[in-house]
């Protein structure tokens, strides 16, 4: 319980979507104490002030990069090839999941400085996948509705990263408070 | 292996032809754009041909570099042709919404080099 309240003082954003078949979608309106900002984009109802866990899985092979350099981008995107390729993804999940890798570890090191990101190769019946978890304990994103929603830009991209990620992954979860931020993807083999 | 990240510059006729490796750093693409433009300003190119049919990845840093750069190289008076950009990479790019409205793009180097008046014919052609 104690556990609980301090998460809630943290005032912790979460975003969350799952998109992979066999998931349920969750109703929103589950008699919530805090309020529930939601939105809707192609890929269904994403949910925002709401923290739950992502669909269970099970967790395989797994490995870290650790963000803290410029260089690391690419040694994420490297092992992020490797896994994806390994596990017979067709080229265009391929590239889309080392392209979101691309963005959110560039995210890490512009952001927060260092960090690191976390894959598991994860399994769900008879379908494999790799979940992509990134961790820093830097600043925080200030306004995470607009963050996700592409109707916020910095300098340094085309200003769609963390949307353009939702776009290319199954599933998309971001937690941020300004004690850091974790965001954990999901890509589905088809 | 230096090559698989650092991106070439060559000249073809009077084309600058910058090619993208495969896998560059941020710094790699940072250095390509640097370069070309100061080879613009010093050889007056008819065109630059900009090379991305080994890039693998193209994020939005990416993304934005040759956008840029190839505003860069029109505001130079050079005429910038993108080639080369792969499947994948054009629907990955569609689907997160870059746009290159204004950049003129080309299947290959040859196809480029037609589109500004240089026709490469190799001796032993034949006509399909």
């Amino acid at each position: 319980m104690s556990e609980r309240r301090r998460d809630s003082d943290r005032s912790t954003t979460e975003i969350q979507q799952d998109s992979a078949p066999g998931f349920e979608r969750r109703s929103t309106d589950g008699g919530q104490p805090t309020p529930v900002q939601t939105f809707t984009d192609c890929q269904g109802e994403q949910t925002v002030n709401e923290s739950r866990p992502l669909p269970e899985v099970n967790q395989l092979d797994s490995g870290t990069v650790e963000i803290v350099s410029e260089d690391d981008i690419l040694t994420a995107r490297q092992t992020t090839r490797e896994v994806v390729e390994s596990l017979d993804f067709r080229i265009t999940d391929v590239t889309r999941t080392v392209t979101a890798v691309s963005e959110l570890a560039r995210n890490v090191y512009l952001y927060a400085g260092e960090g690191t990101m976390t894959w598991y190769e994860i399994r769900r019946g008879d379908r494999t996948g790799i979940e992509l978890r990134f961790d820093d304990d830097g600043p925080g994103i200030k306004n995470l509705s607009a963050a996700v929603s592409g109707n916020y830009s910095t300098s340094h991209g085309m200003g769609r990263g963390l949307e353009g990620t939702r776009e290319l992954m199954d599933t998309f979860k971001i937690q941020t408070s300004k004690d850091g931020t974790t965001v954990t993807v999901r890509k589905w083999n088809r | 292996m230096t090559e698989a990240h650092s991106p070439s510059i060559t000249t073809l006729f009077d084309v600058l032809l910058a090619s993208f490796p495969a896998e560059p750093t941020d710094r790699a693409v940072d250095t390509l754009q640097e370069e070309l433009l100061s080879l613009v300003e010093s050889e007056h190119p008819r065109a630059v041909i900009i090379d991305v049919s080994r890039v693998t990845t193209l994020d939005s840093f990416f993304a934005r570099v040759i956008a840029e750069t190839a505003d860069m190289v029109q505001l130079l008076g050079g005429e910038p042709i993108i080639v080369g950009v792969r499947p994948s990479v054009a629907i990955t790019a569609a689907q997160l919404g870059y746009t290159f409205d204004e950049i003129t793009t080309a299947r290959d180097v040859d196809h480029a080099l037609e589109t500004v008046g240089i026709s490469v014919t190799q001796e032993t052609t034949t006509d399909e």
